[in-house]
């Protein structure tokens, strides 16, 4: 029962294979229509093969459409190449080996497989009644034939049937009913033994075991009945071409003696679509000797739609784009071959190519990482490349993500570097089990960015990294838990839109830029935090990083256009920009490149926070020029830090402008708040109570000097 | 005398009970092994047939003649066995095909149609 559930999503792919063929073969036929019937007959065996053979061959000319199986989008939950068996218990032991209670063990594989039980129950039954009908006509067939005599050689004349008919399989007997006269009998010998000769028996045998299989379809049925009729037909022709035109009324009239009752033929003993006697004449009333272009011209069609219909389109579905590393448990290991429960619940079967020396031997029951290297044309994956891995789980997706793009990128030895990563996401699937809205396998499309780092005298050097669209697929467990079970990249050059297009939804192109700026703030954190250095040598570095990219710039403006990023970074660490910045400016003599792009930087971050800034500033002049004057013309120092930090905290900004007690000049006072019910008098009792010692809001006057903060 | 008529199979049986007459039934279940490959039950079944139709009789193991060969075939020049539809099929299958009975109509349409092949 478990190796069937596990066939049925093959057969489906091979039935709607099978379907598209039959509807080109009904087109055919039709353009058929006036040729010899034996190439429409022909063209019946495409079918026949694509139903009863699912091996398939790729080629480029192939018009096989991709089937839902075949391109991955059906749930792949069971795969031809699964031992069910040993899948089901490995499963079992899965999940027992995580400690998870038996009763959930039960609740998955229910939840999981009841669908397939009863569809497969019902393939069974549908089949059994085809065994049985068949094996009940044939035995029928059998008991009317005993009685009867020897005509000559195999041509024996029975008593009880009606129609003739060629039974037995190896050695196959032609049976005539007793109302035939001299004439007619020898123009159905030469019939049936034509049928012989080409094998129909067996033939039919075989197309009735297809329509055993795929009794579910109804295009099945019309393709058995209309390919006995052009068997039938096609017979009726060779017959003719043998005996010449002239016997085609003689030979008809023999239909018509044998019309009343029907005919059976070629050991199968199902009369329908057959003996259609009316079909039959009028198809000899139109015979005629094919002409030479006729015939030449169906050869090529039936050949074309021979090469055509019989291979498989080099699809995704045989090739493996990109490169795929699977996760899971090893369930099997011998010489030439290592079998993995993989995490998303498929067993796969992983055949060592050459070079396999580096493939440790006792990985069985452990977790391991798995390069699927390529896929042959009968599905088999090939790895090179095994390695164990922990198994570990995470709560979460994000860490998840974070923890199987470092473990990918990072196998350098190096403890110096230290790998950062960032994923933007384009698209996220889910896959729930059949028959339950919880999911349990994740998959995520979008770009890894990453980037290796080491410290060097106090800054951030980088150190080899990658940004590359990548596909992972994650296993939720019962818990909630995730575990990585595909790892999968696009491979290089003109592999790689080949690969995307195959793997990732059609409406997603990754673009490798459009996101790299947020994911390299992300990886530069990360790295800051990493190797625990402040903010400070960060802007410092990306500072010099700007100066030294001068000798590429044609002057001071290009310069920053051309370190845009940079810029953006610094604008990113905005008020610890502008305390570094400062506090570089209160030191005094920045007239340098450095104090220049200083300047630039600050002026940048001041206006994004709302600061007018000095009109007609000339690049030119120096950075600590630009200091003093914006000192001179804002009359006080922002300290960087605490505008912001105010600007963060308090949503309103207000600038009140009077006069304080105990003093005759107007004082502008600006202040943040988090309402906007406030009055000057609010603020002046807030001073007040400043001045008193007691801290309530921070508040700063703008007049340097008379600042009012927790830090000054 | 309606049930006289006899298959081919059934008319070769026939003859060689009157040729052979008066024969023991466990011979005629030897000669037909013989002669056509029957097994014993199909002898007897065949045998069984002549019998009900009143062409022969069988008492004690030992088959007589009942009418003769020259009678019978006065009476019935030809072993012509009238056609008839077995219609062993379930009928849901016969809908499938095209299979079916031809009608008057039909079979002189086909008539015709032959006629015109000779042409």
């Amino acid at each position: 029962m478990k190796e069937i559930m596990n066939f049925l999503p093959e057969l489906l792919r091979i039935n709607l294979v099978a379907s598209f063929v039959i509807l080109i073969v009904l087109a055919a036929r039709l353009i058929l229509k006036r040729a010899p019937k034996v190439f429409s007959y022909a063209l019946w065996a495409i079918v026949l093969i694509r139903l009863l053979i699912p091996v398939s061959i790729p080629s480029p000319v192939s018009v096989i459409p991709d089937t839902p199986a075949a391109s991955g989008a059906v749930i792949n939950s069971a795969l031809p190449e699964i031992e069910f068996e040993t899948l089901w218990d490995q499963k079992q032991n899965y999940y027992e080996s995580q400690n998870t209670s038996s009763e959930n063990v039960q609740v998955y594989v229910s939840r999981t497989m009841e669908p397939m039980v009863y569809l497969s129950l019902a393939w069974l039954v549908g089949i059994a009644g085809m065994f049985l009908y068949s094996g009940i006509s044939y035995l029928k067939i059998r008991k009317k034939v005993q009685i009867a005599v020897p005509l000559r050689d195999n041509i024996w004349i029975a008593d009880d049937i009606k129609s003739p008919f060629v039974i037995g399989f190896l050695k196959p007997k032609i049976y005539l009913p007793n109302n035939l006269g001299e004439q007619e009998q020898e123009y159905i010998i030469l019939h049936e033994q034509h049928h012989i000769r080409r094998l129909d028996h067996v033939i039919k045998t075989l197309a009735f075991l297809a329509l055993t299989i795929h009794w579910f379809n109804p295009l099945v049925w019309i393709a058995f009945v209309l390919a006995c009729k052009d068997m039938e037909m096609s017979c009726d022709e060779a017959v003719i071409c043998k005996l010449g035109a002239e016997v085609r009324a003689d030979y008809s009239a023999s239909l018509l003696t044998l019309a009343t009752g029907h005919r059976i033929i070629a050991g199968t003993p199902l009369a329908f679509g057959e003996g259609d006697t009316k079909g039959r004449i009028k198809n000899l009333a139109k015979w005629k000797k094919p002409a030479i272009w006729v015939l030449v011209l169906t050869i090529i069609i039936c050949l074309i739609l021979g090469v055509c219909l019989l291979t498989d389109r080099v699809s995704r579905q045989n090739q493996h784009v990109g490169t795929t590393f699977y996760y899971g448990n090893v369930t099997e290991q011998s010489e030439d071959r290592i079998v993995v429960l993989c995490n998303d619940g498929t067993q796969r079967i992983f055949y060592y190519e050459v070079g396999n020396e580096d493939i440790p031997i006792d990985l069985t029951g452990k977790q391991v990482k798995i390069r699927a290297r390529l896929q042959d044309i009968t599905g088999n994956l090939f790895t090179t490349q095994v390695s164990q891995v922990p198994d570990i789980r995470f709560d979460t997706l994000d860490e998840a993500i974070q923890n199987a793009i470092l473990a990918h990128h990072s196998h350098r030895q190096d403890q110096e570097i230290l790998d950062c990563a960032s994923f933007f996401t384009y698209s996220s699937e889910g896959r729930s089990p059949a028959g339950s809205s919880k999911v349990d396998l994740v998959t995520e499309y979008g770009i890894v960015y990453h980037q290796g780092y080491r410290l060097e005298g106090g800054k951030l050097v980088e150190d080899g990294g990658c940004n590359v669209p990548t596909v992972l697929t994650f296993r939720v467990d019962d818990d909630g838990q995730y575990i990585l079970a595909e790892y999968w990249e696009p491979r290089d050059g003109s592999y790689y839109p080949e690969d995307i297009k195959a793997k990732y939804p059609a409406f997603v192109w990754p673009n490798t830029q459009k996101n790299l700026f947020e994911q390299k703030i992300a990886v530069f954190n990360q790295a800051m935090e990493g190797f625990n250095v402040g903010s400070e040598v960060i802007i410092d570095h990306l500072i010099t990083d700007i100066c030294d990219r001068e000798r590429w710039a044609s002057g001071f403006v290009d310069l920053m256009t051309m370190c845009e990023l940079q810029r953006e970074i610094l604008g990113y660490y905005s008020t610890n920009t502008l305390e570094y910045c400062f506090n570089q400016f209160e030191n005094g003599n920045q007239n340098d490149l450095r104090g220049q792009v200083m300047a630039y930087v600050c002026s940048d971050i001041l206006e994004s926070m709302g600061q007018k800034q000095i009109e007609g500033w000339s690049w030119q002049r120096s950075g600590q020029d630009w200091y003093d004057n914006y000192l001179e013309h804002n009359e006080a120092v922002p300290d960087g830090y605490y505008v912001q930090e105010m600007g963060r905290t308090y949503k309103y900004k207000y600038e009140l402008t009077g006069k304080i007690p105990g003093s005759n000049e107007d004082t502008t006072i600006v202040f943040y708040a988090d309402t906007t019910d406030i009055t000057f008098e609010d603020v002046v009792s807030v001073l007040d109570g400043f001045d008193s010692g007691e801290k309530a809001l921070d508040i700063y006057i703008e007049d340097r000097g008379a600042f009012a903060s927790d830090n000054s | 005398m309606s049930d006289l008529r006899m298959g081919t199979a059934e008319a070769r049986f026939a003859d060689i009970i009157w040729e052979k007459e008066p024969v023991t039934s466990g011979q005629l279940a030897q000669i037909g092994l013989a002669e056509f490959n029957w097994k014993r039950t199909t002898s007897h079944t065949v045998l069984n047939r002549l019998c009900d139709r009143g062409l022969f009789k069988k008492e004690n193991g030992v088959v007589t003649s009942l009418i003769s060969r020259e009678e019978y075939y006065a009476r019935h020049s030809e072993a012509y066995v009238e056609e008839t539809f077995g219609g062993s099929l379930p009928a849901f299958l016969a809908a499938f095909g095209t299979r079916k009975q031809l009608s008057d109509a039909e079979v002189d349409e086909l008539k015709k149609l032959i006629e015109g092949m000779r042409r």
